[in-house]
């Protein structure tokens, strides 16, 4: 029996899709049998960012309503042969689904995958209660800003409610340049007003938007900060102590030279 | 149900019930729904093809004891002409419940109401929002919006260990709050205006005399 993992954030843009991506992926690179959900109906990206996009020809709603088996609707990934995922439809929105209906098909799927990860749509309405109905784990990604950690926390309260949850917390895109000089919440101050568990924290990376562009996630690249980081997320999610990373200033002169020399940090 | 307002005031219209029990639930429900809108209002409760009995007077007035800001101004027949039971001349103070202590974190969201005092063990985080009759203490970062002494005691007080809140209420008197409080601070109204205090004097009341205190170990720096 599987684990089923929801990553969710009640803000959108902070990360979301690039998380479970990545996650997935570096999951998969440990030999492990994964499914990654897209459960943003109607707003369908995750294919868009694992490069799948043109193999969809069944959905999450079509296996729902019964038009088509899981077997069939599930795309096997371009690299990883135990990599698979369920596309969200891209003609209905979050209402052709109900918290049940997911929840008993995240267990069908649980006990064919070692993870069943679903990438949770913005906002806390329907389509936040479907992608939460069938996880045993949380975990919350916020940017640091004042309006992420805001949604996060709002986001915590609703999982602590339903008492399944236990929630993990993903610190996006920090910059340690602008934490450095005062402009950006350090991860202190977000966990003093979040109080949960640090699962990881990813630095802002331009590779991000390349590898997200070309559909390849970053967690494969061995130069990348980003990519280290969401590879030791995916060991502690594997049990594993892994230290944090120290976040480096990037605009230090030598960091730029490492770089440069292609060295990792 | 409608609530309506004219220049008899704001009053909830619970028009065309049979039986008593669904009238109730409708008014939690009411009230609930629309808590934010009617803030800290006055409320007449107009009953109309129902007999009215004490039961159901008891049970109109128990729902508003749920909803400290508001006040039950009376609850009358739809016939202009004196209420049936008018609360304003003769209106008793509404005992307090005994306190409700909360031992988690209140987040973003998440509203905790109580017709008495009110402890919270844990934060209150910004966009978390406090309700209470009586007085209001918090273990804890106060980082959300506090109303203490609801709708109208303006004798209560709010306490904080950290004292951050985003607004404060004491009775009717409103005030915005600030990100500077870095001890335990307590808030109360002075001349119609909110004051905010170091909390550390703490009084000890006369009734503890020397001899019931605990005795402070004096090593317990060491660890």
């Amino acid at each position: 029996m599987g684990e089923a993992i929801v990553i969710t954030s009640g803000k959108g843009g902070v990360g979301k899709t690039t998380t479970t991506a990545n996650i997935g992926a570096g999951l998969a690179k440990l030999g492990k049998k994964v499914a990654l959900i897209d459960a943003d109906i109607g707003l369908r990206n995750l294919d868009v960012v694992m490069g799948l996009e043109n193999r969809i020809v069944y959905d999450l709603v079509d296996v729902i309503e019964g038009f088509a088996k899981l077997k069939h609707a599930l795309i096997k990934d371009k690299r990883f042969e135990n990599l698979y995922l369920l596309p969200a439809a891209q003609t209905r929105d979050k209402t052709a689904v109900s918290p049940e209906q997911m929840r008993e098909l995240v267990t069908q799927m649980k006990e064919e995958f070692d993870y069943v990860l679903i990438d949770s749509p913005a906002g806390i309405e329907q389509g936040f209660k479907n992608a939460v109905a069938g996880a045993d784990k949380a975990l919350v990604v916020a940017t640091p800003e004042v309006s992420s950690v805001r949604d996060a926390d709002r986001i915590i309260g609703l999982l602590e409610a339903q008492e399944k949850h236990h929630p993990f917390l993903i610190i996006n895109r920090i910059r340690a340049s602008m934490v450095k000089k005062g402009d950006m919440m350090d991860i202190d101050d977000m966990i003093e007003i979040l109080a949960i568990e640090l699962l990881g924290v990813v630095p802002e990376d331009e590779a991000i938007v390349v590898s997200t562009n070309r559909g390849e996630p970053l967690v494969l690249n061995l130069q990348s900060r980003a990519g280290e980081a969401y590879r030791n997320i995916v060991r502690r999610l594997e049990g594993e102590e892994v230290p944090m990373m120290k976040l480096e200033d990037e605009s230090g002169f030598l960091y730029r030279l490492r770089k440069i020399m292609g060295l990792k940090g | 149900m409608e609530i309506k307002g004219d220049k008899r005031g704001l009053r909830v219209l619970a028009h065309g019930f049979s039986e008593e029990t669904p009238l109730i639930e409708d008014l939690r429900r009411t009230l609930t729904d629309r808590s934010e809108f009617l803030g800290a209002a006055a409320l007449l409760v107009e009953v109309d093809g129902l007999g009215l009995s004490t039961t159901l007077f008891q049970q109109i007035a128990d729902v508003f004891t749920e909803f400290p800001a508001l006040k039950l101004r009376g609850i009358q027949s739809p016939d202009p002409g004196p209420a049936l039971l008018d609360l304003d001349s003769t209106r008793p103070t509404v005992p307090l419940s005994p306190p409700l202590v909360v031992r988690h974190t209140v987040r973003s969201g998440q509203q905790v109401r109580h017709s008495g005092d009110l402890v919270i063990v844990g934060d209150v985080n910004p966009g978390a929002t406090l309700i209470a009759s009586g007085d209001i203490m918090v273990f804890g970062w106060l980082r959300g919006t506090v109303y203490a002494g609801q709708p109208d005691r303006r004798e209560r007080s709010i306490y904080a260990v950290r004292f951050q809140p985003s607004q404060i209420k004491i009775g009717e008197v409103l005030a915005l709050g600030d990100r500077d409080g870095q001890s335990p601070e307590w808030a109360h109204v002075e001349s119609g205006g909110i004051v905010v205090e170091s909390w550390t004097d703490v009084h000890i009341p006369d009734s503890v005399t020397p001899e019931s205190r605990y005795r402070r170990n004096s090593s317990g720096l060491s660890h």
